[in-house]
């Protein structure tokens, strides 16, 4: 029990000790950049396996699983046999943290839009979507890094969605986290 | 080995199919879960709100009710009568109408010092709600917070509209979370998976557990259990809780 109030003591010293001297100009920082989606990315579009990180929502309708990769997509698993699932398609969505099933439509967020995709005989079709449905819902829009305090590079909604954030040295940032 | 699992998961289909869930497109959802398919409605979460869309034509979803939550919801949880959602400061629970409409029944607060809100998915079945409260001190983790709260709390949920805190269990960072009958399988973040007996919720027994290995999220689906770790899928067979089996282990990065 002690160890777990020192444990905390520490860890709330380090927040203090890092947000000394909030006046400070700051010509130079390390902090997040937003990463916007570029290319095959920036549509919704069905590609081959691709290479897989931050898992968001999991979905399994025998005999597939469903993986969300925060903000970028669905990889779709093979798992007919438990034993040797093999990764079959990747799902492009750009803005997409949340999605889920129904017969072969696939109901997902997309940014600021609910979308329908019919996914069917390995085909992809947008079937609908409700624009700017969740407009209210500024979160979702990854306007500032999550999970993270500091300095970022402010985040320009011209430039399309941010599908995730890096890390980088940014000259003279003018957003930060509080 | 192998050839001794794929006898015996022969051995089960033939009996009972139940590796086979494949029959009634029957969809199952992580403990994360922020979007769920029921009946004729999609239930899902925005920051701060739960929305409902009429889904009766499946490619034309019909936008029909939003109300506000709380901020910081993380999980949507039916038990097949009741909506659970997750925040970072309670459990919130809602029955249907007859339109399907979520009509609030209860909040129950987690009652820590102010500001510490633990993450905490939900999973429930008739009589008991089960919800994995965890911190961490880790930077960069949505979890991080000053004060360390790791626990299981099992709530009766007889009465819906004042559930019951029966019992509460330390857990080492307790994340993903799910229920199939009497088991009870919950993610340890960092440290693999645990399966307990939920037979009496007062007095949970763990009667499984595979360690060492990065579990977020958990799906049983009728006598197959997916773990979802960061870079890897776990698989097992329940089917027979004596002898829990695991199949394979899938490296899904590359």
């Amino acid at each position: 029990m002690k160890q777990r109030y020192l444990v905390g003591f520490l860890a709330m010293l380090a927040v203090v000790l890092n947000s000394c001297d909030p006046q400070l100009t700051v010509t130079e920082a390390v902090g997040m950049t937003p990463i916007y989606a570029s290319g095959e990315e920036s549509s919704i579009s069905l590609t081959g396996v691709r290479d897989y990180e931050n898992l968001g929502g999991i979905v399994y309708k025998a005999p597939y699983i469903y993986l969300n990769e925060s903000y970028r997509g669905i990889h779709v698993v093979d798992n007919s046999d438990p034993l040797n699932p093999v990764k079959v398609a990747f799902i492009s969505i750009p803005g997409c943290n949340s999605f889920t099933l129904r017969n072969d439509m696939i109901y997902a967020i997309s940014g600021r839009d609910m979308i329908t995709l019919q996914y069917a005989s390995n085909t992809l079709a947008e079937v609908n979507r409700i624009t700017d449905y969740f407009a209210a819902d500024q979160a979702l829009d990854q306007i500032v890094p999550p999970n993270f305090n500091g300095f970022y590079e402010c985040v320009d909604p011209s430039k399309g969605l941010v599908v995730g954030w890096v890390q980088e040295t940014l000259q003279s940032p003018e957003c930060r986290t509080n | 080995m192998v050839l001794g699992v794929a006898v015996g998961m022969l051995a089960c289909s033939s009996n009972d199919g139940s590796l086979d869930s494949s029959s009634s497109g029957e969809v199952l959802s992580g403990s994360y879960a922020r979007m769920l398919a029921i009946g004729s409605k999609l239930y899902l979460l925005g920051t701060n709100t739960l929305h409902v869309l009429d889904i009766t034509n499946e490619s034309s979803p019909q936008a029909i009710s939003s109300q506000f939550v709380t901020e910081n919801i993380e999980s949507l949880f039916f038990n097949d009568k009741h909506l659970f959602v997750g925040s970072q400061d309670g459990m919130y629970i809602y029955s249907l109408n007859a339109e399907g409409i979520p009509q609030f029944e209860s909040v129950t607060s987690y009652e820590f010092w102010p500001d510490v809100l633990p993450c905490d998915p939900i999973a429930a079945n008739e009589s008991y709600a089960f919800s994995t409260l965890s911190t961490t001190i880790a930077s960069g983790s949505p979890c991080q917070r000053w004060v360390q709260i790791n626990e299981l709390r099992v709530f009766d949920i007889s009465d819906v509209t004042e559930p019951v805190n029966i019992n509460t269990v330390q857990m080492e960072e307790p994340k993903g979370i799910g229920i199939d009958g009497n088991l009870l399988f919950i993610c340890e973040n960092t440290n693999g998976i645990r399966v307990f007996d939920i037979t009496d919720p007062t007095d949970l027994t763990m009667i499984y557990s595979d360690t060492g290995f990065a579990a977020r999220d958990v799906i049983p689906a009728n006598g197959l259990l997916l773990v979802m770790g960061d870079n890897n899928i776990h698989q097992y067979d329940y089917n027979d809780i004596n002898n829990i089996t695991k199949l394979s282990l899938y490296e899904i990065k590359d």
